[in-house]
């Protein structure tokens, strides 16, 4: 698995990105309803497909490059917090993860905590104002603020510095670094989550069963560990998505007549 | 830098990379929009026709006859205080095979108080193993507002053209009074058809189009854009102080019959350039 994870990391993850999160993702299908309703998924082979664009092509790309940049601005914040107090533990004794392969504190970089609130700000501000329908904007917005609101059980000063309106990816991946949660296990937790999420709301719109679903999760198991590692060595200058249709049918969803779920 | 990397043929057939710079600025005076600076330079052109209403409009050509890799062209424009710019394409830009490094594209729009500024060039066609990287960066004052509108084709279907391969990225940043207010990133690279095929993408459709338009009329704009998108395989919504609709269609021309009506709707009764047409 390349870079190891401690266990009180894996287990905030688990908390974090578990279904019984209170963030209510179960609530939003980003398009996939109106999606299914147009025939553009009409199967488990067809969901996979989508699933798998959007992913690497997607929202859900876009979604990784900004956990990854929230990530690496909390990550530099942790790194002078650390230095601050003169050693490679933090106050409440958790684990140091600002250590070089050695096991030194890795260089500091001074005068970096007041700029980064306002880096994270800017960053929101991206996330926000590039989800591309009113639906994808609300659904970003609510579960990052549900997710900050949620979080609030780890307390940590990172929480304090997410401005008030904030993308989820941003939220989340502020939190990950802040917990010193490695990158590419925290983006591979947060892309599967959506994923299964996305899978759940599928078979509850009836594109496939329980086993079914189960198998697509399995499939994009590759992907996942692909897009977590090209996301989290990449820059925003990585954004960019094809997924056109994906937005369409985010933005029909608005008029569809019955509806399940709010995106 | 491979843009050094010139090739022997390249060194004949096309020696010189197209570079253009084209600038204007419109002011407003007896209650018309007038030219304030204008600068042109390379093979970037601007042609003023005369119109028939109060607003400017500004026609914009690339003499080089289409873009490919290394060329860059870059496009500043500002519509002054209470002016009306409506800025359009002589000819749908066409983007050739590149040899190398990719053909980039600028442009900056500022809108002023109480102006309005409609970006409306004519479909961008990309070729066979085509490159271009493009932004778009618009400054908006507090009540200024602003419609863009982008086309861009893979191929010309009617010629049996298509874009195997190659690279489209472009990149939209709105801000009104300097904050972020819409941003678009497109990027479709390596191989275009096969995602292109995909129906999350555009299930083998080769023409896409991206509107949004910022200001005080979004809410009331949303509902007959509705009914003008019709059955099409489209789009459109609004939230905060804009209005976003994309569309996909087989082809340029199946694209072009959308647009139009919903072009000139969103320009509140103003025609449209004359080079919009079927």
């Amino acid at each position: 698995m390349g870079e190891g994870i401690d266990t009180r990391a894996l287990l905030r993850l688990m908390a974090w990105l578990s279904p019984a999160f209170p963030v209510g993702g179960f609530a939003w299908s980003g398009g996939l309803e109106r999606a299914v309703a147009d025939r553009l998924v009409a199967d488990a082979a067809g969901l996979s497909a989508w699933l798998e664009t959007v992913l690497a092509h997607g929202a859900l790309w876009n979604d990784a490059v900004l956990f990854a940049e929230a990530w690496r601005q909390c990550d530099r914040e942790a790194r002078s917090r650390v230095d601050d107090e003169s050693g490679c533990r933090l106050s409440d004794g958790r684990a140091p993860r600002v250590e070089d392969g050695a096991g030194r504190c890795v260089e500091r970089e001074a005068g970096r905590g007041s700029e980064d609130s306002s880096d994270l700000a800017e960053l929101a501000e991206l996330g926000l104002a590039l989800a591309g329908t009113a639906e994808r904007h609300a659904e970003t917005l609510s579960l990052g603020r549900a997710f900050v609101s949620a979080a609030s059980a780890w307390p940590d000063p990172v929480l304090a510095r997410l401005p008030q309106d904030v993308p989820y990816p941003v939220a989340a991946g502020a939190l990950a670094a802040a917990h010193g949660v490695p990158p590419v296990q925290a983006l591979a937790a947060y892309l599967h989550a959506a994923l299964s999420q996305s899978v759940s709301a599928g078979i509850r719109l009836g594109v496939c069963g329980q086993a079914a679903g189960v198998m697509i999760l399995a499939g994009l198991e590759e992907e996942i560990a692909v897009v977590s590692a090209r996301a989290a060595a990449g820059t925003l200058d990585d954004l960019g998505a094809a997924a056109v249709h994906a937005d369409i049918a985010s933005l029909r969803h608005e008029t569809q007549h019955s509806r399940l779920f709010r995106s | 830098m491979n843009t050094q990397a010139i090739t022997a043929a390249e060194a004949i057939g096309r020696p010189q990379r197209a570079r253009g710079v084209g600038r204007l600025k419109a002011k407003a005076r007896d209650g018309r929009t007038r030219l304030d600076t204008f600068y042109q330079e390379g093979c970037a052109k601007i042609r003023l026709p005369e119109t028939f209403d109060a607003g400017m409009e500004a026609v914009l050509i690339n003499t080089s006859g289409g873009l490919t890799g290394g060329d860059v062209v870059d496009w500043s424009f500002e519509a002054g205080e209470g002016t009306r710019l409506t800025l359009t394409t002589q000819a749908c830009e066409k983007i050739y095979k590149a040899s190398n490094g990719t053909a980039t594209v600028s442009t900056g729009i500022t809108v002023g108080a109480g102006a309005r500024a409609d970006w409306l060039p004519q479909e961008t066609i990309l070729f066979d193993n085509a490159s271009l990287t493009r932004s778009l960066d618009v400054d908006l004052h507090r009540d200024a507002e602003f419609l863009a509108v982008e086309a861009v084709l893979f191929g010309r279907k009617a010629m049996g053209e298509t874009m195997m391969a190659g690279l489209f990225r472009d990149r939209w940043r709105i801000r009104r009074e300097g904050r972020l207010v819409h941003a678009e990133e497109a990027h479709f690279g390596r191989s275009v058809a096969d995602l292109a095929a995909q129906p999350a993408v555009l299930s083998g459709c080769s023409a896409f189009a991206t509107i949004v338009y910022c200001g005080p009329q979004a809410d009331a704009l949303l509902a007959p854009v509705r009914v003008l998108l019709g059955d099409a395989m489209a789009g459109a919504s609004h939230w905060q102080d804009k209005l976003v609709a994309r569309v996909s269609a087989v082809d340029g021309f199946a694209l072009r019959k959308i647009l139009i009506p919903v072009i000139s709707h969103l320009r509140n009764g103003a025609s449209l350039p004359k080079v919009w047409t079927l």
